[in-house]
């Protein structure tokens, strides 16, 4: 993962990135992932925006946030809290509102993401002009930090299990002949097997263009672990292209983030919601 | 009509079929061994698949990546980060009961909820 | 690759699953597929079971899979109802 990029003038592009942190008691990562984020923006020259979407955190991550604005400035640190906690889709669409950039780019504030990839997504996304670009964990040199192998096993099964719900109950019969069949001249058995732009189902490091976004979040209906799902399955369905780039996933918070019998439940039930109104 | 029904749709049709073989519906008069062969069909196709999406699995749990080296270095850039963030805002301003640092702050700040 | 003990415990549990799973792929496909064309009184009937417990078999697994499964919704679903009566 050396990918020393030594700074190179891509002010002139006219691109601009808004990178949405929403964040939920998160006052000790927030400045250490700005921090890397002004760093490898500022390492790569992208213009780029942060905003904070805090949905009141007891914590006081607003104030931290605040405090960051004073030392990066207002116009690279924009703060938009909300009063309580309202879920993710929603902070999308109201960090999107506020977005100046063309490209948004999508993170979790825990450091499990990390900004080194952002310069990786936005060359991905440059070289097939593509409509979205999604970390994965589970290809190329990606991969996890911090999993055992019961967490290993439980987190490919799901995959698998997602995986094949959607692009086999979710596309298979669909009227317009399945968008996977015809798209980019690959071949079905390809897109069943190697699953372009579908290896990380669940991950939530993305890059959209803004137009995109707004079209998917538009359409998606599920909440919560679903949402990210979701939000790949109805590109795929629009014929938006993907790109991929693998990430590191860095589970500092050993068992908090525990997948839980709750979660599975839940992608369950979105499963079905979905079957249902599509 | 829904992917739900479409669904449903392709597997009855699929079981009709599956049926007509099975059972001879139409006298077709196919031999005896056709009709052995198709008769645990289903439950064919649903052990490969199994098999598949377990192989799958597998394969990944013995290729993931465990990224050493990206917690190091995300460990080490921590602390950097804090030093770094500590010398920008004693030099920059002061705020929150006074001259402190961020990482500070955000320490006070939790001293003071403590105390509720 | 082998960096830690646990990688290669974890190596070595994934290449297993796959093992499992091509020769249970193929055992099943030579009983469903391959048996029927063989005569009867030929050496390889002596490694299977008769042809019917090629579907009470994996009808078995598949009972036992689907109540898992519903036991484990109902108790997920359970405890997530429990503190919500105590709020």
């Amino acid at each position: 993962m050396a990918s020393r990029k030594t700074s190179r003038p891509n002010r002139d592009s006219g691109d601009k990135y808004s990178v949405l942190l929403p964040t939920y008691n998160e006052r000790e990562n927030l400045p250490l992932i700005v921090w890397l984020l002004v760093k490898y923006f500022g390492e790569s020259g992208f213009n780029y925006e942060i905003i904070v979407i805090d949905d009141g955190s007891p914590d006081g991550t607003l104030e931290v946030a605040e405090q960051l604005q004073k030392v990066y400035g207002e116009d690279k640190i924009l703060l938009r809290p909300r009063a309580k906690k309202l879920g993710l889709g929603t902070a999308y669409i109201h960090g999107m509102k506020h977005a100046s950039g063309n490209f948004i780019i999508i993170m979790d504030a825990d450091l499990s993401h990390h900004p080194k990839f952002i310069p990786e997504f936005i060359q991905k996304q440059k070289e097939g002009d593509y409509d979205l670009v999604s970390g994965t964990r589970y290809r190329g040199n990606g991969g996890v930090y911090g999993w055992d192998l019961r967490r290993k096993l439980i987190r490919s099964l799901l995959a698998e299990v997602l995986y094949f719900f959607i692009f086999f109950l979710l596309f298979f019969f669909s009227p317009p002949l399945p968008p996977l069949v015809h798209s980019r001249g690959a071949n079905f058995l390809a897109q069943v097997l190697l699953r372009p732009g579908a290896s990380d189902l669940t991950g939530s490091f993305r890059l959209y263009k803004k137009k995109v976004l707004e079209s998917l979040v538009e359409q998606c209906v599920s909440k919560g672990y679903v949402f990210q799902m979701e939000m790949i399955v109805r590109a795929r369905q629009l014929n938006y292209t993907i790109g991929e780039v693998p990430i590191s996933f860095v589970d500092r918070v050993y068992g908090e983030s525990k997948l839980g019998g709750n979660e599975i439940v839940s992608y369950a039930k979105g499963l079905l919601m979905l079957f249902a109104t599509t | 009509m829904t992917k739900l029904l479409q669904w449903l749709f392709g597997v009855s049709l699929l079981g009709a079929l599956w049926a007509l073989v099975t059972f001879d519906l139409l006298d077709l008069s196919l031999p005896q061994t056709y009709r052995e062969v198709a008769w645990p069909m289903p439950f064919y196709l649903l052990i490969s698949f199994g098999c598949y999406s377990l192989a799958t699995v597998g394969y990944r749990v013995a290729t993931f990546n465990d990224c050493e080296e990206a917690a190091k270095e995300l460990q080490e850039q921590i602390k950097e980060a804090k030093e770094d963030l500590r010398r920008k805002d004693t030099a920059e301003f002061s705020s929150c009961a006074g001259r402190r640092s961020l990482v500070e702050c955000s320490a006070t700040f939790e001293e003071i909820c403590s105390l509720f | 690759m082998f960096n830690t003990d646990a990688t290669g415990v974890d190596q070595a549990a994934g290449m297993s699953l796959v093992v499992f799973s091509l020769v249970l792929f193929t055992y099943y496909s030579v009983w469903v597929i391959v048996l029927p064309f063989v005569d009867s009184d030929h050496f390889l009937h002596k490694y299977f079971l008769p042809r019917e417990y090629s579907v009470i078999l994996p009808g078995i697994a598949a009972v036992i899979l689907l109540i898992c499964i519903g036991a484990f919704t109902v108790v997920v679903m359970w405890k997530n109802r429990k503190p919500k009566k105590v709020d």
